[in-house]
């Protein structure tokens, strides 16, 4: 967790939504200057619609940037090679309804070229890891959100990957569940990896997070480390509607 | 490999637990039996029946399939925003597309396969059951041309079917101022000659014969006596093909009462008619004649049972369908399911009808020419404007539809160069090999153009 190795850096990234048939347009990212160290849990906060899946989106080159400059590991985010070393757990689960757990996750892990006996290790530590042990042979879509929910967490680590974004990831966690993905992704830390995580839970992220930024309308509001960001006596909360009430009047 | 392969199976696995494709199946399956209750009059018809309901079933089902799964595979992907986990793997967007294009060549050819079993199950259980053989030719003649004493003719259409190696079955339908029909059964040929004596009873044979073929056996009654001076003559003629071979044939005539036999030797050679005179006292008072053709030399014919012939009419089906899968595969990525869906039904359609097309540009040419030359003769003879036709519009807006045509027909894949299938069984032909090279040549040749246009468009796209 240094400043000299940035894993992901956006220089005056915009991007504008544009609809084929009408004139009207949404800038959902609006100069995004971020820069993002490696082995650092960073935290993307802003209210609904603030442009939090839009930044991921362009950081996994699912999206054009209209203007500006992204790097992700040091390379352009199309770049498949780059993959090869995110995990990415999506914002709502966007798995195949007819795959049981062990075939999603042997599904994915196949894309990332995992040769079989290290795959099927990997498929059977992450299913216990996030305790769907006895559902592991149901199809998914006999899971619950949460369940679900956790075999996507399970996919976002089936490459080892160094780098991990997760948008809302405790989001219809029960306690219990959310309180062990906090406790992974520490750990998840301690192994080297760089997490970059979106969330509305702002006191998970006061507690796990190293450094945040704080969007709204699509714009940089605040970007720094935790400690460094609060003043004494101020919780993370506080300091958010203090930033969106300024920016927004 | 392993990327490309898990896109295949996925690709596979998500089709086939679609409702729409076990509906279809059994919507095949049933076609294919429902031939067994059709009335034949020949057991061999049956066979035809079968392999051509077969071919018509699994063809068109399959394609639905096809439109259908392929055209709205991406739209689905991207609308549940599966596309949107897929992709943040290291899965470039060409693989992806080269997975599902494979993975529904896949689905389909199991389909066919798995149907065209079914029917060859059925049809080897026909064929067992009726004792048939079905040996086909390579080549057969398809003409027959009859002359009676007064010279005049009598056109015959041929179709028919090996029944041995060494002899045929044909039947001939058509008419003339004689009528002649000529039924040969198995090994046994029968050869019956009608002669109609008023324009009312040949109407009535030759309705006979065009619309119930089961009352072929039982004709206007010949009018005894009357063959007495007859001569008649046969022609045989190789059909169109690409066999340009020639081969020795033996006709063998035979009066079924009084056994009395004629035989002659001809050469049937590529599109040259041959004829064959035989004595007119053959034909005996019941205005019957058995005739037998044959073949000495093996080399003309080939045995084909329905297994091979079936299954490589089924490979062209294929072909087709893996042509219609590209384009699928292609529009969907650019378009919503439903509008690919229509596109693709569309570019079938107006692909299937190559010949219907042609045709109109040709009458569109024709007239235009004649208004050409209509008006430039009113310009020379200064005749009046108003010896315009109404139906006459200004050259541009002809030369514009004239334009649209020759391109649609221009740019849409022909898709009736892979009728070869049903063209050659349902005459009884064998489906040769060489079918296939150019056929292959073709879709590869589309296959790529739709692949890049595609992959193109599939790469400047955002997944949102
Ligand atoms: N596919 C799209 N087409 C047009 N506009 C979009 C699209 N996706 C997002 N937007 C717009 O972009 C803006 C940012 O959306 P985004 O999903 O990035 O927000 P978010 O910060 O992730 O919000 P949330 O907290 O609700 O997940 C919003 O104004 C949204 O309406
Ligand atoms: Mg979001």
């Amino acid at each position: 967790m240094s400043p000299d190795k940035i894993a992901i850096k956006t220089e005056n990234l915009t991007k504008v939504y544009k609809t084929t048939f009408s004139r009207y347009q949404v800038k959902a990212v609006d100069n995004l200057n971020l820069e993002i160290y490696e082995g650092e849990i960073f935290g993307l906060l802003g209210p609904n619609g603030s442009g939090k899946t839009t930044t991921i989106k362009i950081l996994l080159g699912l999206l054009f940037p209209t203007s500006g400059l992204v790097r992700v590991l040091g390379k352009p985010p199309d770049e498949v090679i780059v993959k090869d070393r995110i995990g990415f757990l999506p914002e709502e689960s966007y798995l195949y309804r007819f795959l049981n757990a062990e075939e999603t996750l042997d599904f994915y892990g196949r894309l990332f070229r995992i040769p079989r006996k290290e795959r099927l290790a990997r498929i059977d530590h992450l299913i216990k890891l996030v305790g769907l042990d006895d559902a592991r042979k149901r199809p998914v879509k006999e899971y619950s959100k949460g369940m679900a929910r956790r075999l996507g967490f399970a996919q976002a680590l089936i490459n080892d990957p160094a780098l991990i974004i997760l948008d809302e990831p405790t989001s219809g966690l029960d306690p219990l569940v959310a309180r062990q993905v906090k406790d992974i992704i520490l750990d998840l830390q301690k192994q080297g990896k760089t997490i970059i995580l979106s969330s509305h839970l702002l006191a998970d992220a006061e507690t796990i997070c190293n450094r945040v930024a704080i969007l709204h309308q699509g714009q940089l509001q605040k970007m720094g480390a935790v400690k460094e960001l609060l003043q004494p006596g101020e919780t993370l909360e506080t300091l958010f509607l203090k930033t969106i009430q300024a920016s927004r009047s | 490999m392993n990327q490309l392969f898990a896109i295949i199976i996925l690709t596979y696995r998500e089709s086939i637990r679609k409702r729409i494709f076990l509906i279809i199946a059994v919507f095949t399956v049933l076609l294919i039996i429902l031939s067994a209750f059709s009335p034949v009059v020949k057991p061999i018809d049956r066979i035809r029946l079968t392999e051509a309901w077969t071919l018509q079933g699994i063809g068109f089902f399959v394609m639905l399939i096809a439109v259908f799964m392929a055209a709205t595979s991406l739209p689905e992907d991207i609308e549940l925003k599966r596309l949107f986990l897929l992709l943040a793997k290291p899965v470039t967007k060409e693989m992806l597309l080269l997975g599902k294009l494979l993975g529904f060549v896949l689905t389909t050819g199991l389909f066919i396969l798995i149907m065209g079993a079914i029917s060859l199950v059925y049809l080897y259980i026909v064929n067992w059951s009726s004792g048939h053989l079905t040996i086909r030719d390579k080549i057969l003649p398809t003409e027959m041309r009859f002359t009676n004493k007064t010279g005049q003719d009598a056109q015959g259409y041929v179709t028919g079917n090996y029944i041995s190696d060494k002899e045929f079955t044909v039947m001939i339908e058509g008419e003339g101022n004689n009528y002649i029909g000529w039924l040969f059964r198995l090994r046994l040929a029968e050869a019956r000659l009608w002669r109609t004596q008023s324009a009312a009873e040949r109407r009535r044979a030759s309705s006979n014969i065009n619309l119930n073929k089961s009352k072929l056996s039982e004709p206007a009654r010949p009018t005894e006596g009357s063959f007495g001076q007859a001569r008649a003559e046969l022609s045989l003629m190789i059909g169109e093909g690409q066999f340009k071979v020639s081969s020795e044939a033996l006709v063998r005539f035979v009066n079924p009462t009084t056994k009395q036999e004629y035989h002659k030797q001809i050469t049937l050679s590529y599109k040259r008619p041959e004829a064959v005179e035989f004595p007119a006292e053959l034909i005996d008072r019941n205005g019957e004649l058995y005739v037998y053709v044959s073949r000495p030399e093996p080399a003309t014919y080939i045995r084909a049972g329905p297994a091979s012939v079936v299954l490589k009419s089924l490979g062209v089906i294929w072909l087709q369908v893996i042509l219609l899968l590209g384009f699928c595969i292609s529009g969907a990525t650019f378009l919503s399911g439903g509008v690919n869906v229509v596109l693709n039904i569309f570019i079938y359609f107006v692909g299937s009808g190559t010949q219907f097309w042609a045709s109109s540009l040709e009458t569109m040419r024709q007239a235009m020419t004649s208004i050409i030359r209509q008006e430039t003769l009113q310009t020379i003879t200064q005749a009046p404007a108003h010896s315009h036709s109404p139906e006459v519009y200004p050259l541009w807006m002809m030369k514009a539809s004239e334009f649209v045509v020759d391109s649609t027909l221009k740019v849409f894949p022909d898709f009736s160069r892979f009728n070869s299938g049903d063209t050659y069984l349902l005459n009884g032909y064998a489906v040769p090999w060489n079918v296939f090279p150019p056929l292959v040549g073709y879709v590869i040749f589309y296959g790529i153009i739709a692949f890049v246009v595609g992959a193109v468009a599939f790469r400047l796209r955002d997944i949102k």
